[in-house]
């Protein structure tokens, strides 16, 4: 008769949490939060706000696996706590999906993962086998349901762990940025997939995420966390009033919803916020004077001044087929210039890593040839093509490999036979060009994420490299560090280095790049200047890249040049307002 | 590459109870043990070599297998020579001295029993790869894990054997991608000393061993996250094992054979002296 109560499947009460002994650092401070049933609620925020001591929290893992001082209580389903019951029980009324696909998954095929769960909670036989032929059918992985997971792409596998939690039906589901390994098409069917269950099935879902441009659109509810404590929560529209706070704490916002935003504290009269393209159309449309807009020119392209004749990277017919008999490059053809920065865009599986790694001869060209400043990589060693092109991978874990900050940047020189006298001049200069020096004496392994990156970075650039090569900067990294490695990267160009960055990250290449080449199925799709590349949407739509929210907005706008970042099109756009100078 | 992977085949091995597909590897390999004369093992090859015909895995592929393991081969042959004596030796059979009595170093004769004793040793080894390769070829991870399971050991270890063989792609991934990170920092290995060899392979062994720490860590949590040692007694069984009537009939002819192998290794028949006698030596 009465309105219901509404029920919270998870509850933070005063919830803080200092890992280790260190009580000083709180990872999160005070944190109230109660989650009603059948909400979807997103969680952002940027690199140690306190996300995943949140996730990590849902299940008990905090405090029972992860060791620290802990303060207030974390109640489920409105009556068990950590202090009681263990994760694997706790675990039947929470999911929590974590970020990295491949240490979520350890059996040897895909079914086997997907009815793990059931199976240690003592479901009945015949529920299980349903429940996992739905979610096979679901995650479109039955036709690889022998398959061992590891072998799966990045996307799928992401969507492997997802099923193997949601076979068990817990009540709430926790994901913790669950699309930050992965790539864009992958992060499509991962998100999907979380928005069909939460609608489907009604399930308390907390999201933990930052791509913000696709996922305000799946939820109810948004929080903005920022070092370790709530400072916004409400409904999506709600918080996103505060996108140029969101943006200026270094958080990929919405690019539309930040340019109406500007556009208004402009003293434009904007009614709404629009979340995606279409409605920024709708939303600005009305206010902006279009002949005006039509009939402006073209913006200039990108700066090609440091550019000198000399090509540095010459590849000519350049095929690769695997030992498996699989053609990972067919016939292709780049000359890239001393002094160019350029993107090499596409998804994963076209054929990006495996052209870098003919860069460096790390791989041999099957057919073709590729001539790196005059040496053939055929003849050249890995180790001579070292001092001229310098590889940095995607995750500084896989290099690190001294006790001592300063030894690890002394690494290559060593290699390459840097006399010894010369050795520590080498690493502290380029520790200063990275602002590094006060960390010279650490232990890298001890060290965080962002300041491991930085000295993966600098020990490739002691070695003074002529080319710089970054392989996928931004995976697994918030925009904020994706940004400040960036950042380094313009140092570097303008400093005279040949940049190339390899990237799924179209906002990226559209900010930082001069040249884009985008690859599909082992061959060059485009290869064009970025403003004209991004107008080309044929080659975009096959390749299954989307072009920035801007520059969406500037066609449909009938704008005819091309927006590559929001800076562009708010300067752009601020004499377009339709009768702007009469209320002015 | 060798493919070590499970192969899913409907063949009557692969419909055996994993129980019984387990008891021919292990008795196989008992037998093995027992026996030294290089006839029977020669038999025991053929058996082996046929099992694995019969779950589908061609005798071919099954030799080829023993490739690599070829220098090890030749490691154990030389060991052999040099070292492995006759029991007897003032009746043993001398063919020739390798390095001659009398000289400044020590003297090692070259009996017909060293011939026939290290070609037993060889036929041993080619035997015990090939077994191991159809049992990695017909017992899935997950079946080895269950059946462990059952005889009563905690189901913690047969689930760590059953992740560690389904991690070795993913580990295989993770060796590369170092390698291939510090080879890009002109790592190389530039000397013969197998010491400094050690060494030089320690910038791939650090990062290796620190990533395994870390992700060791992560997925122990994404166990838990999944209900691992919740109920161990109550968790559910989705392919119950069940002993047909062929499992108990496989079963039987198994161990007829290990009883019918022992009494012959009892009797001295499986010893090496057998072949040694046929060939009129002995």
């Amino acid at each position: 008769m009465g309105e219901e109560t509404p029920t919270y499947p998870l509850q933070y009460e005063r919830f803080s949490f200092a890992y280790g002994q260190d009580a000083q650092t709180k990872a999160v401070e005070n944190i109230d939060l109660k989650l009603p049933a059948g909400r979807v609620v997103l969680i952002t925020g940027p690199s140690g706000a306190g996300k995943t001591t949140l996730c990590r929290a849902g299940n008990g893992l905090i405090p029972q696996e992860f060791k620290g001082k802990m303060q207030g209580r974390v109640i489920i389903s409105e009556k068990y706590t950590a202090r009681k019951y263990g994760v694997s029980a706790l675990s039947k009324l929470v999911g929590v999906l974590q970020q990295d696909p491949d240490t979520q998954l350890f059996l040897p095929t895909i079914e086997d993962e997907i009815v793990f769960g059931p199976c240690n909670y003592g479901l009945p036989a015949e529920e299980i086998r349903q429940r996992s032929e739905y979610l096979l059918q679901l995650t479109r992985l039955t036709p690889h349901r022998k398959k061992n997971p590891h072998n799966l792409s990045g996307g799928q596998k992401q969507v492997c762990a997802l099923a193997a939690i949601l076979a068990f039906q817990p009540e709430t589901l926790i994901l913790d940025e669950p699309t930050s390994n992965i790539d864009p098409q992958g992060s499509e069917i991962v998100l999907e997939l979380i928005a069909k269950q939460a609608r489907e099935e009604g399930r308390t879902t907390l999201l933990i995420e930052h791509k913000l441009e696709e996922a305000v659109h799946m939820v109810d509810e948004m929080i903005l966390l920022d070092q370790g404590k709530i400072l916004y929560r409400g409904p999506v529209r709600e918080v996103l009033e505060h996108v140029e706070y969101i943006d200026s704490v270094g958080l990929n916002a919405p690019q539309v919803t930040l340019l109406a935003a500007r556009l208004r504290s402009a003293g434009w009269k904007v009614e709404r916020l629009p979340l995606d393209s279409e409605e920024a159309v709708e939303v600005l449309g009305p206010l902006i004077d279009r002949e005006k807009l039509q009939q402006q020119p073209e913006l200039p392209p990108r700066h090609k001044s440091r550019q000198t004749e000399e090509v540095v990277i010459d590849i000519r017919g350049l095929k690769h087929t695997y030992k498996d008999g699989t053609i990972a490059l067919h016939n292709i053809d780049l000359r890239i210039q001393r002094g160019e920065f350029v993107a090499i865009l596409g998804q994963n599986g076209s054929g990006k890593t495996t052209l870098v790694k003919h860069l460096n001869g790390l791989l041999k060209p099957t057919e073709g040839l590729v001539t790196i400043v005059g040496q053939d990589t055929r003849k050249a060693s890995v180790n001579t093509l070292a001092r001229t092109v310098g590889l940095i991978f995607q995750n500084p874990d896989n290099q690190i490999c001294k006790m001592k900050v300063y030894d690890e940047i002394a690494f290559g020189l060593k290699n390459i036979g840097v006399p010894k006298e010369q050795i520590s001049g080498r690493v502290r200069q380029v520790a200063e060009e990275l602002e590094i020096v006060h960390l010279l004496d650490k232990n890298p392994f001890t060290l965080s994420l962002g300041e491991k990156q930085r000295i993966a970075v600098a020990a490739v650039l002691a070695m003074q490299p002529d080319i710089l090569i970054l392989d996928e900067p931004t995976t697994g990294q918030d925009f904020k560090r994706a940004k400040e490695i960036m950042d380094m990267a313009v140092r570097l160009h303008e400093a005279g280095k040949t940049i190339l960055v390899i990237t799924h990250d179209m906002n990226l290449a559209a900010e930082y790049c001069e040249r884009v080449v985008v690859l599909a199925g082992g061959r060059v799709l485009l290869d064009a200047p970025t403003r004209e590349a991004f107008q080309n949407d044929a080659a975009l739509r096959e390749s299954s890249l989307r072009p920035p929210q801007v520059t969406l907005l500037g066609r449909a706008l009938g704008y005819p040049g091309t927006w590559l970042t929001v800076n562009e099109a708010f300067t752009t756009l601020q004499g377009m307002q339709r009768g702007g100078e009469q209320s002015a | 590459m060798l493919d070590l992977a499970y192969q899913n085949k409907e063949t009557i091995v692969h419909h055996l109870d994993p129980r019984v597909r387990m008891l021919a590897w292990f008795i196989i390999s008992i037998v093995l043990i027992t026996w030294n004369d290089p006839l029977f093992l020669l038999l025991l090859l053929i058996i082996t070599l046929g099992y694995g015909r019969v779950a589908a895995i061609p005798v071919r592929q099954s030799l080829r297998l023993l490739l690599p393991t070829l220098p090890f081969v030749l490691l154990i042959l030389i060991t052999n020579v040099l070292l492995w004596r006759p029991a007897s030796p003032e009746k043993a059979h001398l063919l020739f001295y390798i390095i001659p009595q009398g000289g400044p170093l020590p003297a090692i004769p070259f009996y017909w029993e060293t011939v026939v004793f290290s070609i037993g040793v060889i036929l041993r080894i080619m035997v015990l790869m090939i077994n191991v390769f159809i049992l990695m070829k017909t017992v899935s991870p997950s079946e080895i894990a269950l059946v462990i399971t059952r005889l009563g050991i905690p189901p913690e270890i047969g689930m760590t054997l059953s992740m560690t063989i389904s991690y070795i792609p993913a580990m295989i991934d993770q060796v590369t991608a170092v390698i291939e990170a510090q080879q890009s920092r002109a790592w190389r290995i530039q000397t013969a000393n197998p010491i400094s060899r050690m060494m030089a392979y320690m910038p791939i062994i650090m990062p290796i061993f620190f990533r395994s720490l870390h992700s060791t860590e992560a997925m122990a949590a994404a166990m838990l996250s999944r209900g691992f040692g919740y109920n161990t007694r109550g968790r559910t069984e989705l392919n119950p094992i069940r002993f047909s009537r062929l499992d108990w009939l496989v079963t039987l002819v198994l161990v007829l054979f290990l009883a019918t192998s022992i009494v012959l290794g009892i009797l001295g028949i499986t010893q090496f002296t057998t072949t040694l006698r046929l060939l009129g030596i002995a």
